[in-house]
């Protein structure tokens, strides 16, 4: 309990007091509280245990890069793991737990892996759980469950999330000094702008508040660059933002925490410039026992302090290697809290500021590192020497140790999408290099301020005003005030945690480069350095000194890891936004889905769109249903809704020519008034679409597309159009909503089409199969094919979308007196498979050529098309090419299994792999024939007609004896068609 | 990431499908016959791809617009736009 309260300063707002509960416990906090800051001025100290060891931690840091106080926000529903205290606003009736503890954080039985700790080293899970190979998933249940980062809610989120998509001249991230300077400059330079801060307030973190700019007092100048950006009207501020990643095309991800009905609202920003002033994070220096509670970075104290009038303790040793870190010292002075040594791993330090720990009164050990710090689950002491000399000890009492190795550049985002990392020794720092060499393309992304490795506030400024203007910026750093390049020095003590959220040491990094790993990112992975949810913020150049220096090399020779998104971790819901539930993907419905619903319809995604499977009546089961209404079309006549097809109009005099282009088959003798069946390729000759095309007059035609395939047809068609044939006269319009659609089908269509009084004639001499009418049908205009997908006599019926209910409406009604049943695609799917009509997708699989399908007799020799002349390659002409065919089970009661491998007799005691022989594409259960059929990719199969293959199915152990025979089951002759 | 439409002027992405890169079509000589065009141009202009890492010639088509197939020229590396598209 060693943290309290300044009875001033700060920016809480004191007259606002907020209750809140942390493990159970009651505490108060201010308005402008973070959950840390309310902890450390509640005095907790104990915040959470360490992923692998279960050793007591603390608060280290005061934002993101936080890697210790991960807690659980929130109860039910709306509770959410693995949050960083620090992150976390103080609002009333806030409720966190500690997690990764049990029973409690105080007691954590699962401690005694820190004792066992030197059986466990880096790669330890690997090395012991090896063996066995096959009890491994019982290990890992056992590790995971050990492990545990946090617990996820079980409920549906129940709060609201928004995603806004924006376009920006210029997105600044970062409010702080270098952020406002170059948003300011960016005025004269863009016409939009948006400036992210992930605190409540803009003006940054880094400046004490009596540095003067342009003259200025900080604060007041602060106020007038906001003013002056929100008087412009082109500038977005968006506080409590965090920019999380960094995407191709320049396009930038954030999470905005708003108050309100919407919890966190997601922007996804495409800017032409980016400018990251996103600031630096501190470099913790490391010593024995360096993540016991009251170990804290010597920035985060101060902010704690001077932001929230939180002090983290009451007698405190800061330990450094460069003059900034003093100040936290002197503000913690100034605040009351005792200083009990500063701490200088610099063997000179500044005569000024050594004076100035001398009036303080400050004892001052410059060129000592700490050895290790003393306590148990507080920090109660610490061990001294100089440097080199580890015998000369000193101890020193405190309950607070602070630290600063210096800062490094949260350039997280600069290495997103491709940006590099450049080691600079003069600064001992990783700052963004020049992003690409002479003759690429301008950067758009440009670092500015402390994020590109310029820490003196006047570099800050004006970096970030030429970043702003879009000048490049200097990648050159200042280097250290001292002119020395930093000093870190890495003492022998054991239990140096350079990870603190994985519990990787100093010594697992020795180990594993002695293990023979190499490269940083290898050592990475090994020893899970900096993997954890803190992305190993604070670890930067440590971990990259450690590993180079176990080589014998420089850091810079070794490189650095690359982070990657997100920045700081974003929940499920603002990734998801709004689009949860029906709003997942949009669903298309067709003019009749109202009836459909009304009557019993169950209904199936087909693409985006909802269709009808099958109608079921009351004490059917599915199939039932889907016989009945097969059935029921073969004997009298049923009606089905058609209007996904994809519909396009084309018009023009060269319809024909782009029709042949596309099409296997030849178009410019279609007369007007008819309709032809067409295939379509791709350019290596696989079967990509098949449909029915109409010439309604000389320069006007008519496509339908498979329900699937409409969007990627009508590009396919405005290509050839555009690309392969440019100059064409042809106009093409998707129709697919403007046109409802059903067909009629069976032995009654026609007298059903008849009782609806069509004012032209539909004889089957005036309206033969593969022809078009138009007229009015019930009194609406129609367009009516004779076409049809189930070797029945058929007709679709066009009519506009607004008129399909009516029309389908009177063929309910007219329909009634010759046995009307509607029907779904269940059943469609039924006598498409009856009569061998193969679908894309099921037996064109992307491999199947025309000849495949049995087409190869509508190919035309006489003209180019798109695939053509990938058709006459050896190995798609081979004999033994996977061929559609019909399957009957040689037991008529047996069904077939579903995605079914065939092979042949006596094969299957072969040795594995078995040679396949084909596969099952589609099956169903024939009411006609009154057994189970299939259609299937047999290889040679035309040739071994009347042959017995066997459809195994290793996934249902099925293996059943299926007779080869043509996919043709019904009505080869198409007699019923044409009648 | 925005692209360059010829009619539309810069927009979103998400408006656009790939085509990918503009090749020429080898073109057919009739009478067609197959041994006419060799199978190394159509095997080139059916399979093979350069995969540069800076320019690349690639089409994109307006899908969610206005249904304009252009040409393009995009750096892989920056995905930046190179040139002017061209209808």
């Amino acid at each position: 309990m060693s943290g309290w309260r300044a009875a001033s300063g700060g920016r809480i707002e004191r007259s606002r007091p907020i209750e809140f509960h942390f493990n159970g416990r009651r505490y108060v906090g201010y308005q402008g509280d973070t959950l840390a800051s309310a902890l450390i001025a509640n005095g907790v100290d104990l915040l959470a245990r360490s992923f692998k060891y279960h050793r007591p931690r603390g608060l280290v840091a005061y934002g993101a890069d936080e890697p210790n106080a991960l807690v659980e926000v929130g109860e039910g529903a709306r509770r959410e793991p693995n949050v960083k205290a620090t992150q976390v606003r103080l609002v009333p009736g806030l409720v966190a737990r500690s997690q990764n503890c049990w029973p409690t954080v105080g007691f954590d039985l699962m401690a005694v892996n820190d004792l066992i700790a030197p059986l466990i080293p880096s790669g330890f899970y690997y090395k012991t759980f090896k063996w066995p190979v096959a009890a491994w998933p019982f290990y890992e249940r056992l590790i995971r469950r050990a492990a545990g980062m946090g617990r996820a809610p079980a409920e549906p989120d129940p709060d609201a999330y928004e995603t806004v998509h924006r376009h920006a001249d210029c997105l600044v991230i970062g409010g702080g000094v270098a952020g406002l300077a170059a948003a300011e400059a960016a005025l004269d330079h863009a016409e939009s702008l948006v400036v992210v801060d992930a605190l409540d307030t803009f003006g940054g973190l880094g400046t004490a508040e009596e540095a003067r700019i342009d003259g200025q007092p900080y604060g007041a100048w602060v106020e007038a660059v906001l003013a002056r950006l929100r008087a412009s009207g082109k500038v977005t501020l968006l506080p409590r933002c965090t920019a999380y990643g960094h995407y191709d095309g320049d396009q930038v991800g954030l999470i905005e925490e708003v108050a309100g009905a919407v919890r966190l609202r997601r922007w996804m920003i495409d800017a032409d410039r980016i400018v990251l002033a996103t600031g630096a994070f501190e470099r913790p220096l490391l010593f024995g026992a360096n993540d016991r509670p009251g170990v804290m970075l010597a920035g985060a104290a101060q902010a704690y302090l001077n932001r929230h009038a939180a002090v983290p303790g009451r007698r405190c040793v800061l330990y450094a290697n460069h003059d900034g870190a003093y100040e936290a010292a002197f503000d913690l002075q100034r605040a009351g809290v005792a200083i009990a040594a500063i701490v200088d791993a610099r063997a000179t330090v500044a005569e000024a500021l050594a004076a100035r720990c001398r009036t303080a009164g400050i004892r001052h050990l410059a060129g000592h590192m700490i050895a290790q710090s003393r306590g148990r689950r507080r920090v109660t002491g610490c061990v001294v020497h100089p440097v080199g000399r580890p015998d000369a000890t000193v101890a020193l009492t405190c309950d607070l140790i602070l630290t600063s190795g210096g800062w490094n550049p949260a350039a997280h985002l600069f290495t997103h999408s491709g940006g590099r990392l450049r080691h600079d020794a003069r600064i001992g720092a990783l700052v963004p290099d020049a992003p690409s060499g002479p003759g690429g393309p301008p950067p758009r992304m440009v670092a500015a301020g402390a994020c590109a490795g310029l820490f003196e506030l006047a570099d800050c400024v004006a970096s970030g005003r030429a970043a702003g203007a879009g000048e490049t910026v200097g990648a050159a750093p200042m280097p250290s005030p001292s002119g020395e390049p930093p000093v870190a020095p890495v003492g022998t003590a054991s239990k140096q945690f350079v990870d603190l959220q994985n519990d990787v040491t100093v010594a697992d990094l020795g180990l594993a480069v002695r293990e023979g790993y190499r490269s940083v990112e290898h050592v990475k992975r090994y020893t899970t350095l900096g993997m954890g949810t803190d992305q190993g913020k604070l670890i930067g150049l440590n971990g990259v000194e450690i590993i180079a220096a176990a080589q014998g090399k420089s850091a810079a020779a070794i490189g650095n890891s690359r982070p990657r998104p997100p920045f700081s971790p974003v929940t499920f819901g603002a990734m998801a936004g709004p689009f949860v539930g029906d709003l997942l993907s949009p669903a298309r419905t067709t003019p009749m889905h109202r009836w459909h619903a009304a009557h019993g319809a169950f209904f199936a995604n087909v693409g985006s769109w909802r269709r009808p499977q099958f109608y079921r009546r009351p004490g059917e089961s599915d199939m039932d249903a889907v016989v009945r209404e097969a059935s029921n079309v073969r004997r009298q006549v049923g009606l089905t809704d058609v209007s996904t097809l994809g519909k396009i109009d084309l018009q023009g005099p060269d319809v024909a020519r782009l029709l042949d282009h596309v099409y296997v088959n030849g178009w410019s003798t279609l007369q007007p008034g008819r309709c032809r069946y067409g295939v379509m390729l791709r350019e290596d000759g696989a079967v990509m679409e098949d449909g029915t095309t109409t010439r309604l007059s000389d320069d006007r035609w008519f496509m339908t597309t498979t329900t699937g395939n409409a969007e990627r047809i009508l590009a396919h068609l405005e290509r050839a159009r555009q690309v392969d044939l440019a100059g064409l006269d042809v106009t093409i319009t998707p129709v697919t909503e403007q046109w409802g659609a059903m067909a009629i089908a069976g032995p009654r269509a026609r007298l059903l089409l008849g009782a609806l009084e069509p004012d032209f004639a539909i004889d089957n001499a005036a309206l033969p199969f593969m022809s078009m009418a138009e007229g009015r049908l019930a009194g609406i205009a129609a367009r009516v094919l004779r076409v049809s997908f189930s070797g029945e006599l058929a007709y679709e019926i066009y009519t506009a979308s607004g008129d399909a209910p009516a029309m389908w409406a009177a063929l309910v009604a007219a329909g009634d007196a010759f046995g009307l049943m509607p029907y779904g695609t269940e059943a469609m799917m039924t006598m498409r498979i009856e009569k061998g009509l193969f679908v894309p997708g099921f037996e064109a699989d992307g491999r199947t050529l025309p000849d495949d399908l049995g087409l190869g007799r509508m190919v035309s020799t006489k003209k180019e098309f798109v695939g053509r002349r990938s058709l006459g390659r050896s190995a798609f002409t081979a004999p033994d090419r996977k061929q559609l065919v019909g399957l009957m089970t040689v037991d008529p009661t047996r069904s077939i299994p579903r995605g079914a491998q065939i092979i042949r007799y006596g094969s299957a005691s072969l040795p594995a792999p078995v040679p396949m022989d084909g596969h099952v594409t589609s099956v169903a259960f024939s009411p006609e024939l009154d057994r189970w059929i299939a259609l299937g990719l047999v290889a040679g199969g035309r040739a071994a007609l009347g042959e017995t293959r066997i459809a195994a199915s290793p996934l249902t152990n099925e293996m059943v004896p299926v007779m080869l025979c043509d996919p043709v089951f019904i009505d080869p002759e198409g007699r019923r068609l044409r009648a | 990431m925005r692209i360059p439409c010829p009619c539309c002027g810069l927009r979103a992405m998400a408006e656009f499908t790939y085509g990918g890169a503009d090749v020429t079509r080898p073109a057919a000589a009739l009478p067609l016959d197959p041994s006419a065009a060799p199978d190394a141009d159509w095997n080139d202009y059916v399979y093979r791809r350069d995969n540069p890492a800076g320019p690349h010639r690639e089409l994109w088509f307006h899908a969610a617009g206005c249904r304009r197939w252009f040409a393009v020229t995009r750096d892989t590396r920056t995905n930046a736009f190179l040139s002017e598209a061209v209808a």
